[in-house]
């Protein structure tokens, strides 16, 4: 019945329901169109919920996002854009019948692939040594519902008398996020933290104590006094040893930092920062604290004008940021205890769709290598002619749309100003 | 004794053909692993009948026993079926019953029935090809329909043993979110979500891998002398449905994701709570299942379509408007889905567009019921079992749509909203025309599909008691849901209680009415074997033996009019039409093959 099919010139490759190779082709290709149609509209839900929250909520998007680090995305998209040449070369090498270009050329692509895991790899585990992670975990969530534990100095959890591990304060939860935000915003990635009386607040917050204890304590005076860009650390030869120091809370890092910060934090009747919280208005106007003639509060996006109100000669470290022309480029954060209520809430959110999409679209990277590696194989294997080449194609197109998807998450998560 | 009677089929001709083993797909090889393992598109359509027809039933039993919970569901405290009326366990009971009703009956029956069954029979067939486009993704997707439905099973036996006091993880501990999982009750419930979506998830898979099947299939096998405009309309009807399979369910695919880490983890992206948006759920939920709802009705539209033209014996009236009517319900589908959230806080604009918009939908709904009349209208109309089916569709079809007219204008949808006027609208729409096309489809292929005739007295008794069923189960709720009852309540005050003894009469008659048309399918095992054409379609599944071949032709038929019929002429020895092979545009030799 059906092998009445075969007598005449069917190649073996040509399944029994098609006429020709080209229709065979053809109807592949269309296929794989079709389901690279359904990856757009599945990354498209999550660049709607991007969408959304960017728009209701810039603030969070203006914080959140210096925690990635635009260096290693930029490279990133490199490596993505060159195996997607590369894997181009592929189809070619294929259609022409060049066995060995073919090889090489899929290798390179795989390579590519391996590079870019490679750099999520540190990305995240960077993120991870700070306590930022997917889910109740994120050290920015709402500390009702946290999943972060008090730690003793083993870094064995504290438990109750039930022996139930007890979730971290709402105090070390500030401390924390004090400590995680001026070592990442200020010091790796040259923010400037503006604000009331930014320099005060870190110290109260025992940053500086807790540097001095990595011998680091030179990089919070820098920030302060030396123009805050920290353009100075470029020079300096243990500022690179200070970023690879992602250990740092091995000891006494997050949830567990410095119970003994807390008391003194909590002798200084002056620094009672849940009355401050209650006293920061909404973005754009002014933080009253009496303590601080006028507040070196910066755009924040909303109200650009707002920065005028500066008070220059009052922080000599901030004026050069401050008194710069044009602040729109200026890289620069508000301290999450500065934040409104609103934003603070939802400051986890950032990091949670960055997660679910380039986490997501991680899978898919490692998908498009499983389907390079199968390529590969029929390539060594010499299953691909001239005449035959439908799979490398298709896995190209499939590539390639990877690589999209990369190219629209990379300045929608890392490039916001 | 006639030639009817004799236990030989008869080729497109009229001549006699010797049954013999292999020489149809059924017989064509033989063991577990030749239907486990097949990539022939008619056998994977039979094992997704069963399947879905499981599902089915299953769905169905949850129906009648939430509808036997509500005969008593005003005698709150007393004890009725081992529970006490109105407690937490009866509540929570009906709860799980019409989630589980809701999610197996939508994502397990009413998606794949059509297009999976139906379609993976029929489209192939219509097209004059030798199979799918992707036979193994064809394959693939039944298996991604096992795996997604195991483990919507697997809830559902889980909350079945919890029911009855068998501690169960909460993973397997039922559902009772209702099959639309509305944030933030499912990230909160302590029953089965993270596995519902997770098996709607790959349940989803199973429906995007048949769409973009059948677009590849029609794109690139129609046959010579098939264009676009004259092929039957069902292959339009599905392929407007598997445009919006592609489009709307990777929304639901990242929906559902989102939603599993939500639970799982936290993310907080739909949650009030933890800054996030539930409303956003609703958006994402609905901007897929509107568009589904449309995935469930569109291949009816096409089944109703073949039927009509051909039981009328007429050719089929409007051909253009209905081919793009279909694909413009798939796209208004599209822009619709805001008026699920008329009350959920849209702005006033938004909710004027999204009234408006869904208005229009009735556009090229009511273009393809007119052209149906139309068709009927002077034709030569034979009143059959799929025929009546086609005509009960359309009485439903008509009200389902006409009261959605109701829930699309603002003013009625807020005094409407979550009322059994709701709950009997979408089952008009959902059953009485989607059910109501599957069964009538299924009668029109039965010949086609197994070879044997079923018995058309019972066919139409079955079709009776469906029809009078269904309309007693859900008419009725029309007036309670405008009285006020509102929908998914295990208990209401005792002015309800006739309306409810109505409607729960009346799924019981449905019931009878569904257990004569299985009885009726696995009893035609023994009918009389069908003719290749017992109804005289011209449509090119007609072109082949009873049932077909492996390779589905002798030889590579050529495309005609699917709806020009005069070539066919009835023959009253076998109870069936024949083609003179002089009309045969295929035949190469122009005379029967053997």
């Amino acid at each position: 019945m059906s092998d009445h099919d075969h007598d005449h010139d069917h190649p073996d490759y040509l399944a029994h329901h098609f006429d020709t190779p080209d229709q065979q082709f053809e109807a592949g290709k269309l296929g794989m169109w079709l389901f690279l149609v359904t990856e757009v509209l599945m990354f498209g839900g999550l660049f709607c919920a991007y969408a959304l929250y960017r728009a209701n909520h810039p603030d969070i998007f203006a914080y959140a996002h210096g925690f990635l680090d635009w260096k290693l995305g930029a490279v990133n998209t490199a490596i993505l854009l060159a195996s997607s040449f590369t894997m181009a070369l592929a189809v070619r090498a294929s259609q022409l019948g060049q066995q060995g270009v073919l090889i090489l050329m899929l290798v390179l692509t795989l390579g590519g692939g391996f590079g870019f895991l490679g750099i999520k790899y540190v990305e995240y585990t960077s993120k991870f040594g700070h306590s930022i992670w997917p889910g109740q975990m994120n050290l920015y969530y709402p500390i009702a519902d946290i999943k972060l534990y008090q730690e003793d100095a083993d870094g064995n959890r504290i438990t109750d008398d039930q022996g139930n591990p007890i979730p971290i304060t709402r105090e070390m939860q500030l401390r924390e996020i004090a400590f995680v935000e001026f070592e990442t915003l200020a010091i790796k990635h040259h923010y400037t933290p503006l604000g009331v009386d930014a320099e005060q607040y870190y110290l109260d917050m025992g940053v500086r104590e807790r540097l001095e204890e990595h011998g680091h304590a030179e990089h919070f005076d820098h920030v302060f006094h030396h123009g805050g860009h920290g353009t100075h650390h470029a020079d300096e030869a243990d500022h690179g040893s200070h970023d690879g120091d992602e250990g740092h809370g091995g000891d006494d890092g997050h949830g567990h930092a410095g119970h003994e910060d807390a008391h003194a934090a909590a002798d200084d009747p002056a620094y009672d920062y849940e009355h401050e919280l209650a006293l920061i208005p909404v973005a754009g106007e002014v933080p009253a604290r009496s303590k601080v003639p006028a507040p070196a509060y910066a755009s924040t996006g909303l109200s650009p004008s707002f920065a005028h109100d500066a008070d220059e000669a009052e922080k000599p470290g901030l004026v050069e940021t401050l008194g710069a022309p044009d602040l729109s480029h200026a890289k620069h954060y508000i301290p999450y205890a500065m934040q409104p209520e609103g934003v603070q809430r939802r400051i986890h959110l950032f990091f949670q769709i960055y997660y679910c999409a380039t986490g997501l679209h991680a899978l898919h990277v490692l998908i498009g290598m499983g389907c390079i590696t199968w390529v590969l194989g029929k390539s060594l294997a010499g299953a691909f002619t001239a005449e035959y080449n439908v799979p490398v194609d298709i896995v190209g197109l499939y590539w390639h749309i990877v690589d999209l998807i990369w190219i629209f998450l990379f300045p929608l998560l890392y490039l916001i100003h | 004794m006639t030639v009817a009677d004799k236990p030989i089929t008869t080729d497109i001709y009229g001549q006699p053909v010797e049954p013999k083993p292999g020489n149809d797909y059924i017989t064509h090889s033989k063991g577990v692993l030749s239907w486990a393992l097949t990539l022939d598109h008619k056998r994977i359509g039979l094992m997704y009948l069963v399947a879905v027809l499981a599902a089915f039933a299953i769905g169905g039993f949850f129906a009648i026993f939430l509808r036997t919970m509500l005969l008593f569901g005003s005698k709150v405290g007393e004890t009725r079926m081992g529970f006490e009326v109105g407690a937490a366990a009866w509540n929570d009971f009906y709860n799980q019953a019409f989630t589980l009703h809701g999610a197996i009956m939508v994502f397990m029956f009413i998606i794949p029935a059509i297009p999976a069954v139906l379609g993976n029979f029929a489209l192939p067939l219509q097209l004059g090809a030798k199979d799918v486009a992707f036979p193994r993704l064809n394959l693939l997707s039944f298996y991604c329909w096992c795996g997604g439905s195991a483990l919507l099973a697997a809830i559902l036996f889980g909350g079945i043993l919890s029911a009855f006091g068998i501690a169960m993880p909460q993973a397997l501990n039922g559902l009772d979110t209702g099959w639309t999982f509305y944030t933030p009750y499912s990230t909160t419930t302590q029953t089965g979500v993270v596995l519902a979506t997770l098996g709607a998830f790959i349940l989803g898979f199973s429906s995007i891998l048949t769409g973009l099947n059948f677009v590849a299939t029609i794109h690139m096998l129609k046959p010579k002398g098939m264009g676009w405009f004259n092929m039957p309309l069902f292959l339009w009807a599905m392929y407007a449905t598997a445009v919006i399979q592609i489009l709307a369910t990777p929304v639901l695919a990242i929906t559902l994701l989102l939603l599993c880490a939500e639970n799982l983890i936290g993310i907080g992206v739909f949650d009030p709570k933890l800054g996030g948006d539930p409303v956003l759920f609703q958006h994402f939920f609905w901007f897929y299942s509107h568009p589904a709802v449309y995935i469930m009705i569109l291949p009816g539209l096409g089944v109703v379509s073949e039927i009509i033209s051909t039981f009328s014996r007429k050719h089929i009236f409007g051909y253009k408007f209905i081919a793009y009517s279909s694909v413009a319900i798939a796209l208004f589908g599209f822009i619709v889905w805001g008026h699920h959230m008329f009350t959920s806080g849209q702005s006033a604009m938004i909710n004027a567009i999204f009234s408006l918009l869904t208005m229009s939908v009735a556009i090229p709904s009511a273009i393809k019921v007119f052209n149906w009349l139309a068709t009927m209208y002077h034709g030569k109309i034979r009143v059959e079992t799929p025929m009546l089916y086609a005509m009960g569709f359309i009485w439903l079809f008509t009200i389902g749509g006409l009261t959605g007219l109701f829930l699309a204008a603002l003013s009625t949808d807020i005094y409407f909203h979550d009322t059994y006027f709701v709950v009997a609208h979408f089952h008009y729409v959902m059953v009485g025309s989607t059910l109501f096309a599957f069964l009538g489809g299924m009668y029109y292929w039965f010949p086609k599909m197994f070879g044997r005739m079923y018995n058309e007295t019972w066919g139409r008794i079955g079709w009776a008691f469906c029809f009078v069923g269904f309309n007693a189960t859900f008419f009725i709720q029309f007036i309670a849901g405008s009285k006020g009852m509102p929908r998914r309540y295990a208990t209401f005050v005792d002015d309800f209680t006739w309306y409810h003894h109505l409607s729960t009469g009346g799924s019981y008659i449905l019931t009878i009415g569904l257990f004569i048309v299985l009885a009726n399918w696995i009893l035609a095992k023994r009918g009389r074997r069908a003719p290749a054409n017992p109804w005289g379609g011209n449509q090119l599944e007609w072109h082949t033996n009873s049932p077909p071949p492996h390779a589905n032709f002798e030889y590579d038929p050529v495309g005609t009019d699917p709806y020009h019929f005069h070539d066919w002429t009835y023959d009253e020895k076998i109870d069936g039409y024949v083609l003179d092979p002089e009309h045969d545009p295929g035949n190469p030799t122009h005379a029967p093959v053997h």
